[in-house]
């Protein structure tokens, strides 16, 4: 039996908030699983699912990051098995990548499919600098590339590629993408049906990365979630790493999921928001906010990101309002590493719906609208947000000049689906 | 996203130009129509759908077609794309990673690029490209400064802020739609009702049908009882009658059975008695039968016993064979060595003659040798021959041409003389042509000079002349200011008389009949006249006074004028005296240079002169040509000389060749005699070697032909042994073809009577099977007649029974009531029928009501769909401002925060309002957009169009075109910082043709100012 990480979205070098401290936390969170998990556990080998750098073009301290981590895998004799992902490919103009860097100097092993002109894939194996795919033990790992939004068009090609190997009972594919149904805001996802060519082609575990929440899918498709939060957002979900075992002879494995919190070295985040409607100038608010934020101190292994949204309708103009002493009442009470001071606010005159926060693109600002003005309404308000994209659906349809028999049809049809799940247009 | 590189192909100015840009701030510079704005263009033309003239404009002049290539990183993915897209129509995706094509034709292209680009499916690509990045060169600010309307019309557009209303109108067929689905429910439910009446008629008809039926159906049966009896009693009737008629029928059959059964009887015993016949024969046919197969036996040992006989006689016959086969073989092989002995005595006797045969022929290949060397030796002779009378001749002509030579060296030799002589020659010859030329020109000179003598002179008599002239006038012009003085005197006399004259004609006028007009009294100097004789006395001595001077004064005006005519004469002639010195001057000059050509001319030099130099020169020059050809000549005399003694030496080995030759030849002279003689005295041996060497050849076989005979011997012997036992195992066979024929015999005789009784004791065979069949058939026989007694009893029976005439009448009778059971069924089937339409259509009303339930119910349904999409328009429509002002408000921010960072100002605030109009407010203030200064407006215009593009999309680069055009310096480096400052934008860039933004630039583009060049 062998056993082997499954980790990816490490984004080291992420200067999140332009903070040095916030930075190194990528470094500890990586360090700390790869002793616990990898150097600990003894692990046949190490797999990097894509974005293990923030950025395609990265400062020197975070190659000598990098550098310490594989330095201890390699003492330790663990291989390291990588792809590219969207933050650490190449771009165009570049001739090497980091990545290609390091894996050219034995640090890692970076697998590349080749391309040729036809658009067919080939998968090379590793010659000691370069290859798509590699054996370790009897296990086949093999690499991809970043497609962006061509990740479906890729998949017949490289299933074929894969299918034109010599046939191994357990093969991995690191493939950096992402299953959809997990995240709201990301299209451009794949369905489980769109990669079983994959499996078909003989693929044993897909080793996933992209998506920083964890998930798996089928017993064959893994994604472990990134091993830090990129954003605050990311907090709450659950991410980490798998550590597997996979029988060699016949493919079969068992994936253990390792929650981040065990990874001992997360910095912990805090999101506050402040409605300021209630207060009509600034001391006011500032007042209030002293009060509040006193409240809402929580106790933490270590100094949190602190991020605060001030909402609702200002009474005042909206630079009356002094940021910098809003930040250092959130430093006096919080402590934090750092704060961000998200100000949504909006003077009186602009409020058009009340509850529109600033910035929001006109999607949503047409949705909420239409959703304010629905819920006004004695039929349709108790189910305001599926009558309202009802709504939304019908005006495309009627600019698009789609025939009023069409129209009628899609509005009996939005009718006769349950309340419980509304027909939800692109 | 940004724009990596742009490749252009055919396109304007360029035939193929490639571009590539980096993040940051890109500056694209290059001087004038160098093609900088191309770039854009093809950007738009490319990614956004836009181009600002026909296609025809956009290629190069002579292409066919254009191709323009953009390559850009994604948003959407951070990939990197390319774009194709030519004038003709291609146009498609490309994904240079995996090298195939996305999305072709046009309108999947768009889709997918508003996806990459991050816009809305339904966005005018163009209108944002021209609103908001690629704003043509100087109309940045121009639409701001436009009225509410116009502004409306444009920006409308771009925030789609129609959209709402459009949708909201185009859903009033919707809803007319529905509502016509409304109306046609409402009719149909309308015709549901009216079915529906019918029912409670149809129910009472149902009813009373009911009864009736059940009246009738009573009747029925009890007709159909009644009937059913008399049928049956016509039932018993018929059957007699089918019983009596089916007696007959078998009575038929039965007699016919029993005429056939009793044929077959017959048969069968005549067949039995002929088995038994049979069977007597047989009996007396069974000896020879058994004879046969005694025979037939016998004969099966006997072949046996053949067979293995026949076996051994041929083993016999082959060991005969062999026997004199080897007899044979031994007897060759006798006579060949007593050959062999023959041969051994020849050989001996050969043995010399070889020898001899040997010596003969080896001197024979020696004098054939001498032979070929006599041959070429001759040949070589003729050839020597030849060549030594050639190379005489050669040596003779030589020998000529040498002497010929020698007699030129002479002349050659005077080569060096003549040359010097024809030097001396030419020299005076140029020396004649010199003097001549010098003469010549003396005399033109001469004649010039005389000319300008002439000259000179002639204008120097002029000047004299005029001088003469003018000294006349000098006396004249001395008088000039007297004369001036005197005219003026009269002058004013003549002035001062007519001033009396005047005063003595008002006088006159004044004066009225001698009173004094001033004192009103007669005049005391008037004594004697009248006013007016005097007066007129006085007038008229005044007129003549006046002419008088008048004509003085004009004498003299004249004088005056002469005189200032002289005068002016006069002035010149100091001048003119200076002139005619100065030709005197020249003249004495001219002379004396005539003096002097005139002595040089005393020595001349006639022409001939130059003839005759001319002459010695040109014989000098001929004579030395001939002398100098006559010395090349010479030179050759060397070579030819050198030449003669190669060719005699040559000549001379050659002879000492023949020579050598010659004598050779007679030495061989006798070869060939000798060697006639040799060849037939080796023809004569006969060849004797070849003999020998055969019969040497046979002499060593000898040894194996012994062995071979004692072999062969040995085999005889054994051969004879064999056919020695196989004598003896013939033995017991000697009697086998006795038995053989004597057995054939027998069973040849006992052949006929064999057959016969096989086919007798067949027959016999028979004879029990055939007494069975007769005796069964014989049984059949009595059964039938026994049948025939029982039919013939039953019908006689049967016809007793039967009577017709009952049989026809109950007939009738049923059949009357059978009527009339018809005629009641078709009544009840009536009634039945009836009720089954009347339960039909109460069925189908009762649906119908069912129907009716439902359709209310789509009816409310469909009213609930109208009744929302009704909502709906409404709803959009009211939406409608509020969404946009929304979103307007959004992109006011954006764009303040923009003109913030630009300006660098930050107590200033920028808005755009719900009627597209910039407003700046600064300090409670607010200034409308046209009375912004210039650098303001650019500023706030770039604000609004980069805050518009970045809230629309997800295109985060900016594009200037010319953006410093009416700038002064001051204001451009403010601009260029401001950009420079802009955060938020991945990629800028900049076109310019002056380098202000050079400094502020990440990256330039240089585009050149030549044709066809990148």
């Amino acid at each position: 039996m062998l056993k082997f990480l499954h980790l990816g979205d490490i984004h080291l070098g992420n200067n999140q908030y332009q903070n040095d401290d916030r930075m190194r936390d990528f470094f500890y969170a990586l360090h700390a699983v790869i002793r616990r998990y990898a150097i600990a556990e003894k692990v046949d080998f190490v797999l990097v699912a894509g974005d293990l750098f923030d950025r395609r073009n990265i400062e020197p301290r975070v190659l000598t990051q990098a550098t310490l981590i594989f330095k201890e895998l390699r003492d330790a004799g663990i291989p390291v098995y990588a792809i590219e992902g969207n933050h650490d490919r190449s771009g165009p103009h570049d001739g090497v990548s980091w990545l290609r860097y390091l894996s050219d100097w034995d640090w890692f092993h970076l697998l590349e499919p080749e391309h040729d002109e036809d658009g067919r894939m080939t998968l090379q194996p590793w010659d000691g600098r370069r290859g798509g795919y590699i054996e370790h033990g009897g296990v086949r790992i093999i690499g991809s590339k970043w497609y962006g939004s061509s990740t479906a068009s890729v998949i017949g090609p490289l299933s074929e590629a894969i299918a034109a190997l010599p046939p191994c009972p357990a093969q991995i594919l690191l493939f950096h993408a992402g299953l959809e149904g997990y995240i709201d805001s990301y299209s451009g996802g794949l369905s489980h049906h769109q990669m079983l060519p994959l499996k078909e082609a003989g693929i044993t575990y897909l080793a996933l990365g992209h998506i920083h929440k964890r998930y798996e899918e089928g017993g064959w498709i893994y994604n472990p979630g990134s091993t830090e939060s990129c954003n605050v957002a990311e907090f709450a979900e659950e991410r980490g790493a798998y550590l597997v075992e996979v029988d060699p002879e016949t493919g079969a494995h068992q994936a253990r999921h390792i929650h981040h919190s065990k990874f001992g070295a997360q910095r912990p985040f805090q999101r506050l928001r402040f409605d300021v409607t209630p207060h009509s100038t600034p001391e006011a608010v500032l007042a209030a906010l002293d009060g509040e934020l006193a409240a809402s101190r929580e106790a933490f292994d270590d100094r949190p990101v602190v991020e605060l949204t001030l909402t609702g309708v200002l009474g005042f103009k909206r630079h009356e309002l002094e940021l910098p002493r809003v930040e250092a009442l959130v430093h006096k009470h919080l402590e934090p590493l750092l704060a961000r001071i998200r100000y949504d606010a909006v003077p009186a005159e602009y409020a058009v719906a009340p509850g529109v926060s600033v910035g929001t693109d006109r999607k949503q600002l047409e949705r909420e609208i239409m959703r304010d003005l629905v819920s006004r309404d004695a039929r349709y308000g108790p189910e305001a947000e599926r009558f309202s994209q009802i709504l939304i659906s019908l005006k495309s349809r009627a600019l698009a000049g789609d025939p009023a028999a069409d129209i009628a049809e899609f509005v009996a049809q939005s009718f006769a689906q349950p309340s419980a799940a509304p027909v939800v247009e692109a | 996203m940004h724009i990596v590189s742009v490749e252009l192909e055919d396109i304007k100015r360029y035939e193929k130009a490639s571009y590539t840009f980096a993040l940051g701030t890109n500056a694209i510079s290059g001087p004038n129509g160098a093609g900088k704005s191309t770039i854009l263009e093809a950007i738009g033309y490319a990614l956004f759908d836009t181009l600002p003239y026909k296609k025809e404009d956009f290629l190069r002049k002579g292409a066919k077609t254009g191709t323009v290539r953009v390559t850009f990183e994604s948003s959407l993915d951070g990939r990197s794309y390319t774009i194709v897209r030519n004038t003709r129509a291609t146009y498609y995706v490309y994904d240079p990673q995996t090298k195939t094509k996305l999305a072709e034709q046009k309108a999947d292209v768009l889709s997918w690029l508003r996806l990459h680009l991050g816009v809305e499916p339904d966005t005018d690509l163009e209108e944002l490209f021209r609103t908001a990045i690629g704003v043509p060169q100087g109309t940045f600010t121009a639409i701001f400064a436009e009225t509410a309307v116009r502004r409306k019309a444009v920006f409308d557009r771009v925030l789609r802020v129609e959209e709402y209303r459009k949708s909201s109108d185009a859903l009033k067929d919707t809803y007319a739609h529905l509502n016509a689905q409304v109306t046609e429910v409402d009719m149909k439910l309308a015709g549901f009702h009216g079915q529906l009446l019918r029912l409670p008629e149809l129910e009472r008809q149902r009813e009373q049908l009911a009864l009736q039926l059940g009246d009738a159906t009573r009747k029925l049966q009890g007709s159909k009882n009644e009937h059913a009896l008399w049928k049956s009693r016509l039932a018993e009737t018929d059957a007699m009658l089918e019983r009596m008629q089916a007696e007959e029928n078998r009575l038929k059959l039965v007699t016919a059975q029993h005429e056939a059964s009793s044929k077959e009887v017959e048969t069968l015993a005549a067949r039995v008695e002929e088995a038994r016949k049979a069977s007597e024969e047989a009996a007396k046919a069974a000896p020879d039968h058994q004879a046969f197969q005694e025979a037939e036996a016998a004969l099966k040992c006997l072949s046996e016993d053949r067979a293995k006989r026949d076996a051994i006689t041929g083993r016999q016959a082959e060991a005969m064979r062999e026997h004199a086969a080897l007899s044979a073989e031994i007897q060759s092989l006798e006579a060949q060595l007593k050959l062999l002995d023959a041969e051994r005595q020849e050989f001996e006797t050969l043995s010399p003659k070889v020898a001899e045969q040997e010596a003969l022929e080896r001197e024979l290949r020696e004098l054939e040798r001498q032979a070929n060397e006599a041959a070429e030796l001759e040949t070589a002779l003729g050839r020597l021959e030849s060549e030594i009378a050639t190379r005489r001749e050669q040596l003779a002509s030589l020998d000529q041409e040498l002497a010929a030579l020698e007699a030129l060296r002479p002349e050659a030799e005077r080569v060096g003389a003549i040359a010097s002589d024809l030097d001396a020659a030419t020299k005076r010859q140029s020396e004649v042509q010199e003097i001549l030329q010098a003469q010549k020109e003396g005399e033109q000179r001469l004649a010039m000079l005389r000319e300008s003598l002439a000259k000179d002179q002639k204008q120097h008599d002029e000047v004299a002349q005029l001088i003469a002239k003018k000294a006349q006038q000098k006396e004249l012009a001395a008088q000039e200011p007297e004369i001036r003085e005197k005219g003026q005197a009269l002058s004013d006399q003549v002035a001062r008389l007519e001033g009396a004259l005047e005063r003595d004609r008002k006088a006159q006028a004044d004066f009225k009949g001698n009173a004094c007009p001033i004192l009103g009294v007669s005049c005391p100097v008037l004594e004697g006249q009248s006013a007016e004789e005097y007066f007129a006395a006085q007038v008229a001595e005044r007129e003549r006074e006046i002419t008088e001077l008048k004509h003085q004064r004009d004498a003299l005006r004249k004088r005056y004028a002469e005189a200032k005519a002289a005068e002016r004469e006069v002035a010149g002639l100091s001048e003119l005296e200076r002139q005619r010195d100065a030709f005197a001057a020249s003249l004495k000059a001219t002379e004396v240079q005539v003096r002097e050509v005139e002595m040089k001319r005393q020595v001349r030099l006639e022409p001939s002169e130059l003839d005759k130099a001319s002459a010695e020169v040109k014989r000098l020059a001929e004579s030395l040509s001939k002398a100098q050809a006559a010395a090349l000549r010479l030179e050759s005399r060397e070579r030819l000389a050198k030449q003669k003694e190669s060719l005699a030496a040559e000549t001379a080995s050659r002879v000492a060749e023949k020579d050598a030759a010659l004598k050779r030849v007679e030495e061989l002279a006798g070869v060939k005699p000798l060697r006639l003689e040799r060849e037939k005295r080796l023809a004569d041996l006969g060849d004797p070697r070849s003999r020998h060497g055969a019969i040497a050849k046979n002499l060593e076989r000898r040894p194996a032909l012994e062995a071979q005979q004692r072999e062969r011997r040995a085999r005889e012997e054994e051969i004879q042994e064999r056919l020695k036992g196989l004598l003896e195992e013939l033995a017991p066979y000697a009697d086998l073809d006795a038995r053989w024929t004597r057995e054939t015999k027998a069973k040849e005789q006992a052949e006929p009577g064999y057959r016969s009784f096989l086919t007798l004791s067949a027959k016999a065979g028979e004879l029990p099977a055939r007494e069975a069949s007769l005796a069964e058939a014989q049984t059949r026989l009595d059964a039938l007649i026994d049948e025939l007694k029982k039919v013939n009893r039953e019908l006689d029976a049967a016809r007793l029974a039967y009577r017709q005439e009952d049989h026809q009448a109950l007939k009738a009778r049923v059949e009357a009531h059978a009527a009339e059971v018809i005629r009641i069924e078709q009544n009840v089937l009536f009634l039945e029928t009836q009720t089954a339409t009347t339960e039909k259509e109460i069925a189908e009303l009762r649906r119908i009501q069912v129907e009716l339930a439902e359709t209310l119910q789509e009816r409310e349904r469909l009213a609930g769909l109208a009744a929302f999409v009704e909502f709906a328009r409404l709803t959009l429509k009211e939406a409608g401002p509020f969404i946009t002002e929304a979103y307007l408000l959004n992109i006011s921010l954006e764009a303040d925060r923009l003109f913030r960072d630009i300006t660098g100002n930050h107590h200033v605030h920028l808005r755009w309002n719900s009627d597209y109009e910039i407003l700046l407010e600064e300090d409670g203030r607010e200034r409308p957009f046209a009375s912004l200064s210039g650098g303001e407006q650019m500023a706030a215009a770039l604000s609004v169009r980069l805050a518009l593009l970045k809230e629309m999309s997800a295109i985060d680069i900016a594009f200037f075109d010319e953006p410093t055009t009416n700038m002064d310096e001051n204001r451009r480096q403010n601009l260029a910082f401001s950009i420079g400052e802009l955060k938020g934008f991945t990629q800028l860039v900049v076109i310019s043709h002056d380098d202000t933004f050079e400094q502020w630039t990440d990256h330039v583009v240089r585009v050149g100012g030549v044709l066809t060049q990148s």
